[in-house]
């Protein structure tokens, strides 16, 4: 049986809020990496910067995801 | 882009509005960083990730802010081209970045059960990804029959983030306060008002609007919705938090821990 999010522990929400960041970081991550690899000359793109921003939201996400005692 | 010559009035509003989209950003990603210990431990996520948003929104204005300052020079009393490009693209990896985050970020705060928010979640990321993923092969392409295309494909994914947000999320929502359904309202239409603009300025060479008339009100108008969109939608989420922290009976000590 599922459990009210009134029930729900805390720190699952931090979860979640990780799997978003960590999909997001991860989606955009793949398209720099990819434009980075063919070289792609683009004037709309900066692919090195794209690629650090979304590293830094996998590393947040990350750290989300990592959080396991509930807070008091 | 081709620049047109500017007067020193039309240069310095573009010049005024990225500067105050740079102080915007950068101080709403002070308020949402220190913002964060007034909420209780599950709204915390969501503050998180409007401090991201407005860090990254922060960093790209600051680009746009520097490529439209070595754009133009000023001769004769009169801003014309220097012959260096202004790129305002940066635009777009921000809107790859930070529009699934907003999204997230208002499930993220109505703190719902795992069952509706996880997939609710990944609806709205998927759907915001292919949004501004379609729309850009329209946006670098100077046919407006493939613009027109393109700007269709990329309207279907909104209509499905509007339809979850104003269909699936209200339903999910349906238990909770009168002030925080006002304020999710609020919300949501303050995205669809703010979403509303960039439509229009992507359709701007359909309608015949010349380029050179449209860079001034393009900038400021992107710059006014960047604004609204990303720092006022963040304190409408940390307002949403408060609400139900509120009905919740939130302690003190739930606060601090």
């Amino acid at each position: 049986m599922s459990r009210s999010a009134a029930q729900e522990s805390p720190t699952g929400h931090y979860h979640t809020a990780g799997l978003a960041l960590l999909t997001v970081g991860g989606i955009n991550a793949l398209i720099a990496a990819v434009g980075l690899v063919q070289g792609r000359a683009d004037g709309f793109i900066s692919q090195g910067v794209m690629l650090t921003f979304a590293l830094g939201m996998v590393g947040v996400g990350g750290w989300m995801r990592s959080r396991r005692a509930d807070a008091p | 882009m081709n620049l047109p010559n500017l007067s020193l009035g039309e240069y310095e509003l573009v010049y005024n509005m990225l500067s105050l989209a740079i102080a915007a950003m950068f101080g709403s990603f002070v308020f949402f960083t220190v913002a964060q210990k007034q909420l209780t431990y599950k709204y915390r996520p969501a503050l998180i990730m409007s401090s991201l948003v407005v860090f990254i929104a922060g960093y790209h204005y600051w680009r746009i802010f520097n490529s439209w300052e070595s754009a133009y020079t000023l001769i004769d009393g009169a801003y014309k081209p220097s012959g260096k490009p202004f790129n305002d693209a940066y635009r777009y990896v921000d809107w790859l970045l930070t529009v699934p985050l907003l999204v997230a970020e208002l499930v993220a705060v109505l703190a719902l059960s795992r069952e509706v928010r996880t997939p609710m979640m990944f609806k709205l990321i998927i759907a915001s990804v292919l949004m501004i993923g379609t729309g850009y092969p329209g946006e670098i392409s100077a046919d407006t029959t493939v613009r027109g295309v393109w700007g269709f494909v990329s309207t279907i994914p909104f209509v499905y983030i509007l339809y979850i947000l104003w269909v699936e999320l209200n339903k999910a929502t349906a238990d909770a306060s009168p002030r925080v359904k006002k304020l999710l309202g609020d919300t949501k239409l303050l995205l669809l008002a703010t979403w509303g603009f960039y439509p229009i300025a992507y359709l701007m060479p359909q309608l015949g609007v010349a380029a050179g008339s449209a860079t001034v009100s393009l900038q400021v108008g992107y710059s006014v919705a960047d604004i609204l969109a990303k720092c006022g939608y963040g304190f409408m989420i940390y307002a949403i938090a408060q609400a139900k922290m509120e009905a919740e009976g939130a302690s003190p000590a739930e606060v601090a821990a």
